[in-house]
């Protein structure tokens, strides 16, 4: 198996301007195959993460490189799933639709799929298991329904990493369930690699590798077990914060004003 | 009896021209107006034509033809838009405050060129009926090196159209996309204004691809909708407006309004 790291980030800083790093000093590697989860409170700067990984942002410091290359110079390997898609003009469009508008979009001339694109996104549809609704208006298609036809479109391409942001928000249970169950599918049998943003830890704590945890302008890379720790989050948070276990679902706290971090359940 | 003066109409040289840019814009506006509507550019578009008033009675100022001053104004002040992106784009009283002031602008050159003063409701409200043979062949160059042109980049301009911040994240050349179709914009809202007026492009240019957005599932069905309802709209308007009489752009600008309410209400039933 190689050992080379997928994404090899040193000293990394990242944010919109360089006056104000969102994150500093961050140094990660990671390897193919690996499931990460990425969690921290609103405006830690998970999307900006994933945006910088992706190449549509700059670092401001440190290096950066996806598949031994910079960010941005080997876009193909690398699948995306925004958070936002809903659009209104996008409803009416099927699934299929999309799909085909992805494929060819390095192309020039006129829209038209020829058969290998065809079976391309045939193929891309059953990985997610989309099969069934990719030819319904996407504005038809239910919330979880609509994910899956988002990550059959970052599949395209076969890339070797995906980047997912927050794909898990706003599904009911047994969509999320479904979701994650095709996720650790892809990683699994594929080796793709998953980054993905979420809000609840407790629902990928059985499926991903390590996280990385972000907060208070730092971020750190590591096995669950070491990150979700009282002793170690309140080191990164900079204040007493202390995890709590209850009924198999983790919980970190603020230890002072007994507040909930929205890191271990959707709704806070 | 109505058939047979409308036939009678048809023999006439300006009813052939109006009825032959009527089609030109018809198809320019259908192909660019399905674009400016998954792009969300109804407004900019908007203030883009009012821009182009000022040019119009800038060139006649100048003694130059009206379309070509209008056409220059506008091409600058799209490119300017597509260089300022979603900063200008999307922020309504940037907007508002540049279409303003060129309405005024365009007002002090009328002022200034006052016997030129007639041609300011043309340049409103258009005039289809006055399009001459030589500025009818200059619209079908046009047209066509602006449909040639789409035809080329079709393929990542639909896609970033649909997903924009994909189309950045997969590193398609969103900037030349961008400046390119501003241009083709430019235009086409020139040319839309030939026919119904600076004041009311959204007639054409938003009204029926809008439908054709809202019913159609894929790219072919939505550019071919978008074309055939600005027809109907255009050569049912010429039709209505040369047997009463009326002003072409009132009756575009009814057509349009049915149509709408009808597939509105359409789609309201089904769901």
């Amino acid at each position: 198996m190689d050992k080379l790291p997928i994404i090899n980030a040193q000293n990394l800083s990242i944010g919109y301007s360089k006056k104000q790093a969102l994150i500093e000093n961050l140094t990660a590697q990671i390897y193919p195959g690996e499931f990460i989860a990425i969690l921290g409170p609103n405006g830690a700067g998970k999307t900006t993460l994933l945006k910088t990984f992706l190449g549509a942002l700059a670092p401001l410091q440190g290096s950066l490189k996806l598949l031994n290359h910079l960010p941005h110079q080997d876009c193909i390997g690398i699948g995306y799933m925004p958070q936002q898609i809903l659009r209104p003009e996008l409803l009416h469009l099927t699934g299929r639709t999309l799909l085909g508008a992805t494929i060819q979009a390095h192309q020039w001339g006129l829209p038209y799929l020829n058969a290998e694109q065809e079976s391309e996104i045939k193929l891309a549809l059953a990985k997610v298991e989309a099969t069934d609704f990719a030819d319904k208006a996407f504005g038809e298609c239910s919330g979880g329904q609509q994910r899956r036809i988002m990550l059959a479109q970052a599949l395209l391409g076969q890339p070797k990493i995906l980047l997912l942001d927050e794909p898990l928000a706003n599904l009911d249970f047994r969509h999320q369930e479904k979701f994650i169950e095709i996720l650790t599918r892809l990683s699994r049998d594929q080796s793709v690699t998953i980054l993905m943003t979420t809000h609840d830890i407790n629902l990928v704590a059985n499926a991903m590798t390590r996280v990385i945890y972000l907060a208070k302008g730092k971020g750190i890379l590591g096995d669950f077990a070491k990150i979700f720790t009282s002793e170690k989050l309140s080191e990164l948070y900079q204040t007493p914060m202390e995890v709590v276990q209850h009924q198999h679902r983790f919980f970190v706290v603020h230890k002072e004003t007994g507040q909930i971090e929205n890191v271990c359940c959707e709704h806070v | 009896m109505f058939v047979a003066s409308m036939f009678e109409l048809t023999q006439y040289s300006f009813m052939q021209n109006a009825f032959m840019a009527g089609t030109v814009i018809a198809v320019l506006a259908g192909v660019i107006g399905y674009f400016v509507v998954l792009k969300q550019l109804g407004f900019t578009s908007h203030a883009l034509s009012h821009i182009g008033f000022a040019g119009a009675c800038g060139a006649g100022l100048l003694g130059l033809s009206l379309m070509s001053g209008q056409l220059l104004l506008t091409l600058i002040a799209a490119l300017l838009m597509a260089f300022f992106g979603d900063r200008v784009q999307k922020n309504d009283a940037a907007i508002g405050i540049i279409l303003a002031f060129s309405l005024g602008l365009g007002s002090l050159f009328l002022y200034s060129y006052d016997h030129y003063a007639g041609s300011a409701s043309r340049i409103l409200f258009g005039d289809l009926l006055s399009v001459t043979t030589q500025s009818l062949h200059q619209m079908e160059i046009l047209s066509l090196l602006c449909i040639l042109i789409i035809a080329l980049i079709a393929r990542p301009l639909w896609f970033s159209a649909l997903l924009p911040e994909l189309a950045l994240a997969r590193g398609l050349p969103v900037r030349i996309l961008q400046y390119t179709f501003f241009a083709l914009l430019a235009v086409a809202i020139t040319l839309t204004s030939q026919a119904v007026g600076i004041l009311m492009i959204f007639t054409l240019l938003i009204g029926p691809p809008a439908v054709a957005v809202r019913c159609s599932q894929s790219f072919w069905s939505g550019i071919f909708l978008s074309i055939l309802f600005n027809l109907i709209a255009i050569w049912l308007a010429l039709a209505l407006s040369a047997a009463t009489n009326w002003p072409l752009s009132f009756w575009v600008s009814t057509i349009v309004l049915l149509g709408y309410i009808a597939a509105s209400s359409l789609q309201t039933l089904r769901s």
